[in-house]
This record gives C-alpha cells, structure tokens and sequence, in this order.
C-alpha cells in the first residue's frame, strides 16, 4: 500500500496562522504525521532585550493578538515583583476582570473555529456574532477590540465608573443566556457530537507525561489551575470552580470550555459586584533591581510561564516566554495517530492552537 | 462594432469590481488581524454582501489579504502563494506590523513590510485593524480597479 | 419559421439560455438562503454572474505535471451531460419527445459529472486532487445506488419508465410526494450526495480537502466546473419536481410553469436548510448510513410498494 503524504500548511484554509503538518496517509487513516514550527517566529524575546520595560509592555501584547491581556499581565506580575511594588486592589481587580473576558472571548472563538473545521458553519456564525458582545464591552471598557493596552506596570490604565459596571452586568446577562443556548445546540446536535467524539483521545497518563495544560488537560481528568492552585491577581478572593471531565477527547474539551464560559462569567459578576474603591494604579520605577523572577498565570490555553532576569538597567537582561500551546503542541503527534483525514481538522482545532504564542 | 468594444471592458472591470474572493495568508502576525479579518465573514460584518468571498486555494483567490511583517520562513512561501495566483491579482497589506514591520521592526527575523517582497496595492494600517477598517481597504482597493 | 422557433426552442427559451439564468438564479438563492439562516445578509441578486464573467476572464494556469487536453476537455464534456439532461427535463414547457426509459438516461446524464470530477481530481498533480477524486469515487458508491434504489419507488407505482409516463400517472392517481414521504427524502438525500452539497461535502471539505478536485483548476475551468454544479442542482431538483409533484402541475400551461417553479424553490429551499444545520459527515460515517440504514430502508420501501 503506497502512503500519500499530506502536506497542510502554512497556507491552509484550516489554519488562521502559518504552521506546517506532513501527514501520511494509509488510505483515510493517518499513519504518521510530524509538525514543523517557527513560521510566525519574529524574534520577540531578543526584541524586548533592546526595549526598555515600558515599551516592552506594548510589544508584549503583540505576541498574540487573541490572548494579549494575559500576556501583558504576566509580564507586569513579573516586573511588579522584582519591584516588590503593592499594586492597589482596584487594579488588580479590573485585570482580572479583562482576564475573564478574555477567557470568554478566546473560547466562543475557538468553538467556532472547530465547528467551522468539522463543516457546520451555522455555529461557526453563531459563536462568532456572540463574540461580538463580549468584545464591545472590551472596547467599551479599554478602546481596543482585540488588544486592549490596559496593563501597566503597576496596575491598570482604566478605571470603571457605575455606568460601565452596569453595561458590563447587563452585557454579560446578555451572553449567558446565548451562551447556554450555543451549549444547548452543540450538546443536542448528533451530528456535532459524531465528528468530536472518540477522536484526539488523551488518557490521564498521556497527559501527565507530555505535561498538558489547561482544558485539554482539564478534559483528560487532570485537575489544574492556576487560578486556583497558586492565585495571582485578584483570584484568591474570588470563588472560583474548575471544570474537570474525563473522556480526554475533542468532545469533552468543547464542553469544558464551555463550561469555562459560563464560569468566567460568573468570576465577572464577583468582580464586578465586589470592586473595591480606591486607586487603579501606582507608580513604578524606570529602573528595575537586579535579580529573576517566574511569573505565571493561566491563559484561556493553559499556563503561561515567564521568566525575567533583571541586571539593573531599563532594559530586561532576559525575557523568556513559555506558552501554553508549545505544551499542548508535542501531544498532537499522538493524537493525530489513527485518526480518519477527515478528524485531523478536528483534532488540530481541539487543541486550540495559538502558533502567533508558540513561536513569539 | 465601436460600441462592443467600449462594452466588453466595462463589463469586465464591473465583474472583478463585484466579485473580489480573497485569499488569507497570515505573513508572521501576531493573531490580532487575523481574527479581525476572519470575524468579517461572521453575521456582524458579513462581507459576503459585498460578494467578498474567502477562498481557500490561492488559485480561486483575486486579493491576497497579508497579516504580518513577513518572517524569514515564511517569506518563499509567500512569493510562491502570490506566483500561484492568476492575473489580475492585488495585494492587500493588513496591519501596521505588514505595512513597516510596526512594532516589530528591529528584530531580527523579520523583513518588514510585504512591500518588500511583493507589489502591495493597498494598506491597511492599525495594530490591530479594526473589521470596518479592512472591509474600507478592501473595497478601496476594489474600487481603484479600472 | 419552423426551424427559427426550434432554434429559439434550444437556445433561448426553455433551452440554454433560459436553464442556465435559472441555474444562476438558484445559486444566488442558495447563497442568500443560507445566509439568511446564518444571520447574515448575503450576496446581492447579480453575484453569480459577476462571479463567473469574472472566473471567465482571469488567467488560466494549470500545474505542472497536468494533461492538459483532459483539463479543459472534463469540465466542458461534464457541462454538456448535464445540458443534455435538462432537455429531458423541461421546465413545464414540452422539448424534447419523452420515451419509454428516458429516466435512465437521465439518471445516466446525471451521474457522469461526478465520474468526470473524480477524473479531474485525477489528471491534476496536486495532493489534494488526487484525495478529493478518490474521497468523490468513494461517495459516489453510496449515495448513487441509493438514489436509484429510491427514485425507482416513483417508476414502481406508475409502472412506466418514462417521465413523461411517471408525471401522467401522478396527474391521475395524485403526486407521490405525500404518499411516498420517505422515499422522497430517501432520494434528496442522494441528490445531496450527487451535488456534493453540505453535508455530504467531503470530496471538497474546505478545512481538511481545500478545494478537493477543483484546487487546481483556476479561470474558465474553474467557472466551468462552478458552472456545472449549479446547472446540476437545477437539474437534480427539476427532476424531483418531475417524479414525485407530477401531479401539481400541467405540461405546457402558465400556471403549470409557475406552480413548477415554485416547487422549485421550495426545494432548493430545503436543500439550504439541510446544509445550514448539519456538520459535514465522514466518509465512512457516510458509507455505513447509506449501505446499513438508508439503502436498506429503500429496498423496503420499494418492497412495499411491489406489495401494495
């Protein structure tokens, strides 16, 4: 039997961003597949060696333009803490606040990805036009649709006054009950639930040792977060609960992250009922002490780690970035193994690839 | 006979006017264009209303839509995608990063700009675009088609 | 005179020009139905015409590595088997004379673009060609016997094998469309698989094939093959019309005309609705539906009908 070796990517409708995939083929089923990174490379780490902290800030968020807030605040937690600045309880609130509705952002985006990838576009559209909401009360809030600059070191750029509160309350009841009815549609549909199902399998074992993060990990049984394992932000006040369930298959990470919408709603809600008064942000110093530091928090993918080390200067001696999808890269290998041509679309979009974060 | 030949181009120039399908090729950027431009075939801005269709074979495509400052590895495939297009073909250069290099000029892995590969006809400044922002460039671009 | 009025006959009304506006039409109906379901506004009435002056008019390249004859040849042989077939076809407007078997021919004419697709995923060099070619070859084992299994419930009960004979039977007996309900979704259900429509998309998946076969054709080919699926759509609905509504409209009346194309649009209506809500199947979800459920259940029906 003679292999056809696939090619897909960088240039494939598939894929938003340029990532490269060599599957071969045995008939319709996958023999073998391998990856191939580094299109979207651009240099960011050795970028920011020549910027000065602050202006690192705004290059930061470029790294990714779906999770840029999260970015930006580990970067500022990393540099807050080498300051040993106490940063005001109001602006950690309101970073957390745009954290979440990030969260809900990335995964209305990404479920409409799959569903676009597995042919039902009807859901595609459906997400998508929900998403809308939630990134005009990001815009309403910040002034940025998809990068919102509201991060700085030290705190926050916006404050909120009563009238935001109460179009973002009013803005998130709106989404909820959407967002159940897109869950509803999606937990009904057989025809969805024939193409995610038993497909991209990961047992709690694989996950382990390929250190998996974030909803796919979550949906093979293993039970992480950030958010709640070790709080940055304002998360240790807040109550959060975590979604876990155990089939590890594409089907079980929509509904996590489904579930995380509806989750991340609620955290906003707390916030918005519990903001405390006061400042939104402190000064910070040009220069930074000599020293390192890890920062880490939970991105809608999973866990970003950063690592920072500090020679006294303006200008970060190192920046290293760690993101989450690099992780959950390495598992796709194994998942594609066996798989139908027609799952790989299903697969790679399970995992919710973010190439722009993985490469920098 | 006069009269048939003053038609025709028209006619021509009228088709390619209402029907430019585009073709999304992300040149290195960070995913903030990218999902702008893909939220525009979603009911909010739906610019099929403009019989803009997104295709997925550069051979169908008439703009090639650019998001990104071009990094060293994607650059021969860029080339090879804008060659793998039939005339008559235009270049859309989405974002601030694929208009300069933006934010990322300096380093080193980027070459800065798609106007330094390819004949870029419009550009789409922002970092990131807004959606109404694209749909103007594209249909700027389509009108300036003589 | 007479052969002026047959020209007119062939060319313009209810022949090329005439099946062909319809064709566009009904595209542009189907774009516009679909987005509608989605929320969106859609394209404006003339984009399909825009769409193919526009294919028309751009360069034409083939890869390397490609027969060149069969590229241009296929998509022309495959637009005139489905010309052909619509003069067995007339809209409520008597053509071509009606014979004992011309449904066979017509489910001949129909069924030999999608070989002609297969061959042109075939003669391309592209990857994705070769797949989509395979992937329709696959796909056409399936939904072709089923709608020839479900389609011959209409020739049971009228016991002829024409149309013209199946559509006077219905004019008597009244349509089969209520009476043999399943078998008319049994047989839409084929004419999906038959026009690669969503959600028996898979030759061409956009997320996994590109574009299947048609990935490498560009310009007039392109808009030939485009060309083609939309005639065939017309086609394939107007022969649902003919089979299973005979008995709600008249050969050759005015109101017969507009009842016939208004069943027309109720169709294709149902064709985009189908589309909008299912996710696309896989090939071998595909095949086990078609050969464990929905063939067995044709026999069945058709066994029935024997019965009765």
């Amino acid at each position: 039997m003679t292999r056809i070796v696939v090619p897909i990517g960088p240039q494939h409708p598939l894929l938003k961003e340029p990532i490269s995939f060599l599957i071969s083929l045995d008939g319709e089923r996958v023999v073998n597949s391998s990856l191939r990174l580094g299109y979207v490379h651009r240099g960011i780490e050795k970028l920011a060696q020549q910027r000065t902290y602050v202006q690192n800030v705004y290059l930061i968020e470029r790294i990714c333009g779906i999770c840029s807030h999260i970015h930006t605040t580990t970067y500022c937690q990393a540099i807050e803490t080498l300051l040993g600045l106490d940063v005001p309880r109001r602006g950690l609130y309101i970073r957390t606040l745009l954290c979440e509705l990030e969260r809900i952002h990335s995964h209305l985006l990404w479920l409409g990805v799959l569903a676009k990838n597995i042919g039902l576009d009807t859901i595609f559209m459906y997400s998508w036009r929900d998403r809308e909401i939630v990134l005009k009360m990001m815009e309403e809030i910040s002034g940025g649709r998809v990068s919102h600059a509201v991060n700085i070191i030290g705190g926050v750029r916006i404050d909120l006054d009563a009238d935001r509160l109460t179009m973002l309350e009013s803005g998130l009841n709106d989404l909820n009950g959407r967002v159940e009815e897109l869950i509803g549609t999606i937990e009904r549909d057989r025809s969805f639930a024939a193409r995610t199902r038993g497909i991209g399998k990961l047992t709690l074992e694989d996950v382990k040792s390929f250190c998996v993060v974030g909803p796919v990990a979550r949906a093979s049984g293993l039970d992480i977060d950030l958010r709640r394992d070790a709080p940055y932000a304002a998360y240790h006040e807040l109550e959060i609960e975590v979604p876990v369930m155990n089939e590890g298959d594409v089907w079980a990470r929509s509904m996590i992250r489904m579930r995380e919408i509806l989750q991340a709603s609620r955290l906003a809600k707390q916030i918005i009922r519990t903001l405390p008064k006061g400042p939104v942000s402190t000064t910070a110093p040009r220069k930074v002490p000599p020293g390192e530091v890890v920062s880490r928090a939970e991105a809608p993918r999973g866990e970003v780690f950063y690592y920072l080390r500090s020679n006294g200067s303006q200008q970060p001696e190192r920046l290293k970035i760690r993101t989450p999808t690099l992780t959950n890269l390495i598992t796709l290998p194994e998942q594609l193994k066996d798989v139908q041509m027609a799952d790989v679309s299903a697969v790679i979009a399970g995992v919710d690839l973010c190439i722009a974060c993985a490469d920098r | 006979m006069e009269k048939n030949k003053a038609i025709l181009p028209n006619i021509l120039t009228w088709a390619r006017k209402k029907s430019p399908w585009i073709l999304h090729f992300n040149s290195g950027g960070c995913n903030g264009c990218d999902i702008e431009l893909l939220s525009l075939l979603t009911p909010s801005y739906d610019i099929e209303r403009f019989g803009i269709l997104n295709e997925a074979s550069p051979r169908h495509a008439d703009i090639l839509v650019c998001t990104g400052p071009v990094t060293e590895q994607v650059r021969p495939r860029l080339k090879r995608i804008y060659d793998q297009i039939p005339e008559p073909k235009w270049v859309l250069a989405v974002g601030s990063c694929s208009c300069s290099g933006g934010v990322f000029s300096g380093a080193y892995n980027i070459l800065g700009g798609i106007d330094k590969l390819l004949p870029v006809d419009m550009y789409v400044p922002g970092c990131p675009c807004r959606p109404e922002t694209i749909i103007d460039g594209i249909i700027k671009l389509v009108e300036s088609i003589q | 005179m007479n052969i002026l009025h047959m020209l007119f006959e062939i060319l313009i009304f209810p022949g090329f020009a005439f099946v062909l506006f319809t064709a566009l039409f009904f595209h542009w109906l189907d774009r516009k139905l679909i987005a509608r379901f989605q929320g969106r506004i859609g394209p404006p009435w003339y984009q399909p015409v825009a769409d193919l002056i526009k294919l028309f008019s751009k360069e034409d390249i083939l890869p390397v590595g490609t027969n060149e004859v069969f590229a241009t040849l296929l998509p022309l042989v495959s637009f005139a088997f489905v010309m052909t077939a619509s003069f067995y076809l007339p809209f409520a407007v008597p053509t071509t004379q009606s014979f004992e078997g011309d449904i066979i021919v017509v489910i001949f004419l129909l069924s030999m673009p999608s070989l002609l697709y297969f061959l042109a995923g075939w003669i391309t060099s592209g990857v994705y060609s070769i797949l989509g070619g395979n992937r329709s070859l696959l796909q056409y084992f399936s939904y072709e016997v089923l709608f020839l299994l479900a389609i011959s419930g209409t020739v049971i009960t009228s016991g002829s094998w024409s149309l013209a004979g199946i559509r006077s039977a219905q004019l008597t007996s009244g349509s089969y469309f209520l009476p043999q309900l399943l078998g008319f979704f049994l047989t839409v259900s084929g004419l999906i698989g038959k026009l690669k429509r969503d959600p028996y998309d898979i030759p061409k998946a956009k997320s996994e094939m590109v574009a299947g076969p048609l990935t490498e054709f560009s310009g007039k080919k392109l808009g030939l093959w485009q060309l083609t699926n939309q005639l065939q759509t017309v086609v394939g609905l107007s022969f649902l019309v003919h089979t299973y509504f005979g008995g709600y409209w008249q050969m050759g009346t005015v109101g017969g005309f507009f009842t016939f194309y208004l069943l027309l649009i109720l169709l294709q209506c149902l064709l985009s609705a189908i589309s909008a809500i299912y996710a696309r199947f896989r090939i071998d979800q595909l095949i086990r539906l078609n050969w464990y459920a929905l063939i067995p259940l044709a026999l069945i029906h058709n066994l029935f009908l024997v019965l009765k």
